[in-house]
């Protein structure tokens, strides 16, 4: 789908102007058992938008890394977990499904598995849900689980990694090849694109919900994921930029450098967007927390090297893209002052395929988030009474 | 800002109100055991109708 279908032609053109494409991602926001995390990030991604014009970095749009709505996806659900905590988010919400947004339980009353993500993310033109009850926001009209989002600067293959809650999978014998065949496809599309004589420069990011990489020890890595992607890029002649994925509920980063050609790919883990039990990493010998910043490999040859983590701030991603850079910073939002700050900052040169850290983001970025008190009066009372009649 | 039938956000924004959710929503079936599987990608007509 192209972004422009969502967003008015108006504000593509200002994109299109401003030079750079700004949006959020983060997955993992369901705020099951304690919905003040996914609140208060919710909350600043909307002071984020606040009152910007695309010139000074409005971000466009949310990209939603999947676990929307714990622990089932339930249609139900989706007032509290989806619509409330983003009514004063001023922009597109797209999304591509987590594990807990696909996965069943006996008797759930539901003809088929996402059947309640499809009804909010992929129906045939914006509606208003029914979950959605007292709030703006309509439904978004993407065209499936997994489907590539064509913006200015910009190309996202989003991926269903399914609804197993240990390791991603893209195509087995259970799902059949339909993914794997759509990635390959729509990557030699965007190969063929970006050799095209004089065509728009574009960055090229890959999502999934589950990680290729990840230090969680309540979370694994995917790596059999990780060689269908590999493969597919290899065929391709084409690689990601950046490769973003949730699951693991905390902020990682990795850079891979691949020893084909030295090429370096950012993979980050962004699943630090409210849902409760921010996770632990698995610890070494004697108890040892992951050392950042130690070159290890991926068990295939290629350079792999933890740069930052942190799992003690839900927060989430601003990204920021134009023709040549990708600029990505990880915002915490501390909960008391509902302050964002960096919690890390890297560009990847796009002509160079050069990961780089960056310092600490300018002050001008850092802005204050929700400024009304969850204490005053419940202005959607009356809508919250309705849904339960 | 959004094209033809797309809202996004409230006219006027409104304070937090996550303290007054029914607790049965906010625990959210977590005592439920779930299916582990595989499952197919829904097929509905609009499925990838629209690939760019």
């Amino acid at each position: 789908m192209a972004l422009s279908d969502v967003p008015s032609s108006e504000s593509i053109q200002a994109i299109q102007n401003a030079g750079k494409i700004v949006f959020h991602s983060v997955g993992d926001t369901g705020g099951v058992k304690e919905p003040s995390h996914q609140f208060a990030v919710a909350d600043a991604m909307s002071a984020d938008i606040g009152t910007e014009v695309f010139a000074n970095g409005r971000p466009a749009f949310f990209y939603h890394l999947g676990d929307v709505v714990y622990y089932f996806g339930q249609e139900r659900y989706y007032y509290d977990q989806f619509y409330d905590p983003y009514r004063d988010y001023q922009g597109p919400i797209l999304a591509i499904p987590g594990n807990h947004d696909g996965v069943l339980f006996k008797g759930e009353p539901v003809k088929y598995s996402l059947e309640p993500f499809f009804n909010n993310f992929c129906s045939n033109a914006p509606t208003k849900d029914p979950s959605a009850i007292g709030f703006a926001r309509t439904t978004m009209t993407q065209p499936g689980a997994y489907f590539t989002l064509n913006a200015p600067f910009l190309k996202i293959v989003g991926l269903y990694s399914n609804a197993a809650e240990a390791t991603g999978v893209i195509s087995d014998p259970n799902t059949g090849p339909a993914q794997l065949t759509f990635l390959e496809s729509h990557l030699a599309a965007a190969a063929a694109q970006r050799a095209q004589k004089g065509a728009a420069p574009f960055a090229l990011i890959i999502a999934t919900h589950h990680p290729p990489f990840t230090i969680s020890k309540s979370h694994f890595p995917s790596p059999d994921m990780l060689a269908q992607i590999d493969q597919a890029c290899t065929t391709a002649k084409i690689w990601p930029d950046i490769m973003l994925s949730g699951n693991a509920h905390l902020y990682e980063r990795y850079t891979r450098t691949m020893k084909a050609d030295g090429r370096q790919i950012a993979y980050v883990v962004a699943g630090n967007g409210g849902y409760l039990n921010l996770s632990a990493p698995r610890t070494g010998k004697n108890g040892v927390n992951p050392q950042p910043g130690i070159p290890g490999n991926d068990g295939k040859g290629n350079q792999l090297t933890l740069n930052v983590y942190n799992n003690t701030m839900y927060g989430f991603l601003l990204l920021t893209v134009d023709k040549s850079s990708i600029l990505c910073e990880s915002l915490g939002v501390d909960e008391t002052t509902n302050k964002t700050t960096s919690l890390d900052a890297f560009t990847v040169d796009l002509t160079k395929n050069v990961v780089a850290t960056k310092g600490a983001i300018e002050a001008s970025r850092t802005r204050t988030g929700d400024v009304i008190s969850p204490k005053s009066p419940k202005a959607s009372k009356t809508a919250k009474a309705k849904k339960k009649k | 800002m959004a094209s033809p039938g797309f809202t996004f956000a409230n006219p006027q924004p409104s304070p937090d109100n996550y303290n007054e959710f029914d607790p049965k929503d906010v625990f959210a079936d977590s005592g439920v055991t779930e299916i582990q599987a595989m499952r197919p990608f829904p097929n509905r007509g609009r499925r990838h109708r629209s690939w760019r």
